[in-house]
């Protein structure tokens, strides 16, 4: 369902708030509440940008965990090959982007030119 | 034990048949008490009619008919649990019961008691009350009355008090065994909101050290059982609703698209099924219009063989007037004989339990609803669109059983309902920034945080964000203990980030803009261009919320045109955002405008944009008078001011586009907040208008209290959150002519794209000034900020050691 929101990264015990918890009586590993019954991980988020409907994207998503040993070398080729590609077309993407700028300024252009003739 | 009979006996004279009959017979009884009972006995004035034409319609409520049952239970025990579903009277009918009783078992009728009855939503404590004043035969404000964060309507004569959780938590705050109060009603608990959650661990207390009070806890069906396990085996209630059985259809295959398949199948219902209402779920403002529109412009193409139909949308920022429309009826035939119209409503999930709304009988439920979701490990806040849970899918059918057998239509397999739905709704505590209520709870002397008897503790990061908030904001010690800065913050009813702004504006000279301008950052969305808006849909004779065609600076710079996305343009709405209503901005990708626009669908849209073309220019001249080129918080600060010095003149408002309720409200929330900085002494101060620093204080003072909602610009020209690291965009409806390298935020916007919304220019000397302990390079990820801020130490580093050496 979307993507995960954000990090998942814990709050390492380096963090003041960490530490105040702590100093409030709690144990790491334990959850809070009268029997320190509470869950331990935050609830996760996902971000839905699609209509799709309840169900319909799991279809999709149901082959990926078969492939994770296969697919975990594969990223790191394509990390490796993504770098080097990246060091070598940066002048190109830059000059892309600033290509695209120009574009999008010209359209943003002839756009208000129809919308707003009295203004320009 | 004698004593406790005889109490029985007055509580069956009063409450019960006998007095009723007698009140219906116009008070003919004789004893000293009934022969009073066609005089109120709260005002001491004489009934009106009125009182007993609705006395009528209250007695065929479902829950009189449990009313003696209800009271011995009451007597009997200390808490109660009352489930009922909406529509069985319940949160009109049993504060009225309760406080009948409680009448009669107070013989001292000097020494005060209270009734309060809490409600989730300040919309429903405030029209609920002014009914129950109404069914009461009293002026609200008087013997019953309401009490909303800002708004006090109750006098020292109130007897029975709605409030929302929120304002109860705060009356526990200088009050904390709640001693006005003699019953304490929790309503729509099942809701569970962070407020309600926080009552229950608190009321749990106060019932151990207050054997005389007494709480009932209603909910409509949902998890009742686990309030009675967490209220210590409570009795529970049941006023059964009125339910018709309800045949649920499931789909056969997941739905490619939630949202056209709702609309195919209204459609389908309106072609094929019996007479009957339809209610639509989905989940916010503009998929509601969206749907509105497209569902009307089908059954409109099918001509005269279908009936007509009135296609209502209801959400809460709807105004009232439009939300009155879902109790309209359905229209009637066209022609005599012809086929029968039908209601069509298409709401967010208010419809799901805390409104009735009668006559329906289709239910179509996509299986979606936005969430609050809070995710300490970012930081951020935010609706998204989430699969309900089974509970809420339940409620939902349920709806469709009012006033005959109904059907629901899920538009999900019933397999997806077994295996991708979760049984409940996870509390919103769990889902929640929980710095206000660690620091209220820290207020209420509430120290072991970690052992709080939470119904649903939340996971351990959550309370070490509000902790570490909290701590860096200077409210809490290095030990957690509430510093005295803290207490003073705890006393505004804003958040801790606010209150801080508020607390040390003194001491950058500019307490009296600062107060300004939290008021108008809490007021209801100072909806700067809602009339205008308003105006929009008058000329385009529809509701906004199709394209918003936002309008990012006020400068001589070319105004960039946004479409919001995932509209096909059918027919369309432009408005202008300033601070246009909640959830409107959406910015299309400039291939997608292409692709709209190149298609046929340009002349339309040129012919939609054209007779707004005046409104839109006199809108845009408003906003150039008003905005600050460094900061929409600023320009919140003009607006105020410019209707300050207009008199508060309601046409001046309306001239330039500014929502005059909405500053009258700010106005409202000002005063609040300076009758709290007096009581602490904050001194009251502006800055001379004419320096230099004028602006310069302000920014300072707000940069105080929001140092951790700060971005930097990035070489690669977006912005990037401090610490956390998360690309943002400025939300278009900034005023900045620039993009500045530090800015701070008032708002984080989740949705494709994140945005920062009401945004103001900030120098990055101020963050090493002014937030030294937060801007500790030591704890700070490797960023381009962390260089910068580097060079800016050192450099404060060399100034300072140049002044040494000059003395």
């Amino acid at each position: 369902m979307g993507e995960a929101l954000g990090s998942s990264t814990a709050i390492d015990s380096s963090n003041i708030g960490f530490q105040l918890l702590k100093k409030h009586g709690w144990k790491e590993g334990t959850g809070l509440g009268v029997s320190e019954q509470g869950r331990l991980e935050p609830v996760q988020a996902y971000v839905k940008n699609n209509k799709k409907g309840l169900g319909a994207e799991k279809k999709r998503k149901n082959p990926k965990p078969s492939d994770p040993p296969d697919s975990k070398p594969k990223n790191d080729e394509e990390q490796k090959t993504t770098k080097k590609t990246k060091a070598l077309s940066k002048r190109m993407r830059k000059m892309q982007e600033r290509e695209k700028q120009m574009q999008e300024k010209e359209f943003e252009r002839a756009f208000f030119r129809e919308f707003w003739p009295d203004n320009v | 034990m004698g004593t406790e009979r005889k109490r029985k006996v007055s509580l069956f004279d009063v409450v019960d048949e006998p007095s009723a009959k007698i009140a219906k017979s116009n008070g003919l009884g004789l004893t000293g008490m009934n022969a009073n009972s066609s005089i109120n006995k709260w005002n001491g004035r004489p009934y009106s009619q009125r009182y007993y034409d609705i006395l009528e319609k209250r007695k065929t409520l479902p829950v009189w008919q449990q009313k003696e049952e209800f009271l011995q239970v009451l007597r009997a025990n200390q808490t109660l649990i009352l489930v009922g579903e909406t529509g069985s009277g319940k949160t009109t009918q049993i504060p009225q019961f309760v406080l009948d009783a409680v009448d009669i078992e107070t013989p001292d009728k000097r020494r005060k008691m209270m009734i309060a009855c809490t409600q989730p939503r300040r919309v429903a404590a405030m029209s609920v009350s002014r009914r129950v004043a109404e069914e009461m035969d009293v002026t609200i404000g008087e013997e019953v009355g309401y009490s909303i964060r800002f708004e006090d309507c109750s006098s020292a004569r109130t007897v029975l008090k709605y409030l929302t959780d929120g304002m109860l938590l705060r009356e526990a705050m200088t009050d904390p065994l709640l001693e006005r109060y003699k019953v304490i009603i929790l309503d729509e608990a099942h809701e569970r909101t962070l407020a309600t959650d926080v009552l229950f661990g608190l009321l749990k207390e106060v019932l151990k050290n207050r054997p005389d009070l007494k709480l009932v806890v209603m909910s409509a069906t949902l998890e009742a059982e686990k309030f009675q396990g967490y209220f210590n085996g409570a009795p529970l209630m049941k006023v059964p609703g009125r339910l018709h059985p309800v045949e649920i259809f499931y789909t056969q295959e997941p739905e490619r698209d939630y949202l056209e398949a709702a609309i195919r199948t209204v459609v389908q219902i309106h072609m094929c099924e019996p007479p009957g209402d339809i209610l639509v779920f989905l989940t916010g403002e503009e998929e509601i219009e969206d749907a509105c529109r497209k569902i009307t412009k089908e059954v409109g193409n099918m001509g005269d063989q279908v009936g007509p139909v009135k296609v209502v949308p209801l959400y809460s920022t709807l105004p009232p007037a439009m939300q009155q429309k879902i109790f309209e009826p359905a229209p009637p035939p066209v022609k005599e004989g012809g086929p029968p119209g039908r209601k069509i409503v298409v709401s967010t999930n208010i419809a799901e339990t805390s409104l009735t709304i009668d006559g329906i009988v289709y239910v179509i439920d996509p299986g979606f609803s936005k969430q609050k979701v809070y995710n300490p490990r970012v930081r951020v806040e935010s609706l998204l669109v989430s699969p309900i849970s089974k509970a809420s899918a339940h409620q939902r059918s349920g709806r469709a059983g009012r006033t005959q057998p109904g059907k629901c239509f899920r538009l999900y397999t019933e397999k997806s309902f077994n295996n991708d739905l979760q049984p409940q709704t996870y509390p919103e505590i769990l889902r929640s920034n929980l710095a206000n209520t660690v620091l209220t709870l820290k207020k209420l002397g509430i120290d072991d945080l970690v052992h709080f008897d939470f119904m649903d503790p939340p996971a351990p990061e959550t309370l070490m964000r509000a902790l570490e908030v909290l701590n860096y904001l200077g409210a809490l010690d290095d030990e957690g203990n509430l510093t005295k800065l803290g207490e003073i913050m705890s006393e505004f009813p804003l958040d801790p980030q606010m209150s801080k702004m508020l607390v040390v504006s003194s001491e950058f000279n500019c307490s009296n803009e600062i107060l300004s301008v939290a008021a108008m950052l809490s007021g209801t969305s100072i909806c700067f261009l809602a009339c205008f808006v308003f105006l929009l849909s008058q000329v385009l004779g529809r509701c906004p919320g199709a394209i918003s065609c936002l309008i990012s600076s006020l400068s001589e710079r070319v105004f960039a045109l946004r479409l919001v996305h995932n509209t096909r343009l059918s027919s369309a709405t432009v408005l202008s955002g300033f601070h246009a209503p909640v959830g409107m901005h959406h910015r299309i990708s400039k291939q997608v405008l292409m692709q709209i626009v190149s298609v046929s669908q340009y002349s339309l849209m040129k012919q939609m944009v054209s007779p707004c073309l005046e409104a839109q220019k006199a809108a845009d001249e408003a906003k150039a008078r008003f905005g600050h080129i460094d900061g929409d918080h600023l320009t919140l600060l003009n607006v105020y001011h410019a209707y300050k010095q207009n008199n508060e003149d309601q046409s001046w408002c309306y001239e330039n586009f500014i929502n005059h309720r909405a500053l009258k409200a700010a106005d409202n929330v000002r005063q609040q907040l300076v009758r709290i900085m007096s009581r602490f002494n904050l001194k009251l101060c502006s800055t001379d208008f004419n320096s230099r620093d004028y602006y310069v204080n302000i920014r300072k003072a707000m940069l105080a209290g929001y140092f951790m909602q700060v971005a930097h610009l990035e070489r690669t020209g977006h912005y990037l959150t401090v610490k956390d690291n998360q690309v943002v965009h400025l939300h278009p409806s900034n005023c900045l002519d620039h993009k500045p390298e530090w800015v701070i935020y008032n708002e984080y916007v989740l949705t494709s794209r994140n945005f920062i919304r009401t945004v103001t220019d900030i120098r990055g000397e101020w963050l090493v000034d002014i937030a030294p302990h937060y801007y500790d390079l030591e704890n700070f990820p490797q960023c381009e900020a962390k260089r910068v801020l580097e060079k800016l130490y050192r450099k404060k580093e060399k100034d300072r050691e140049e002044s040494r050496n000059r003395r």
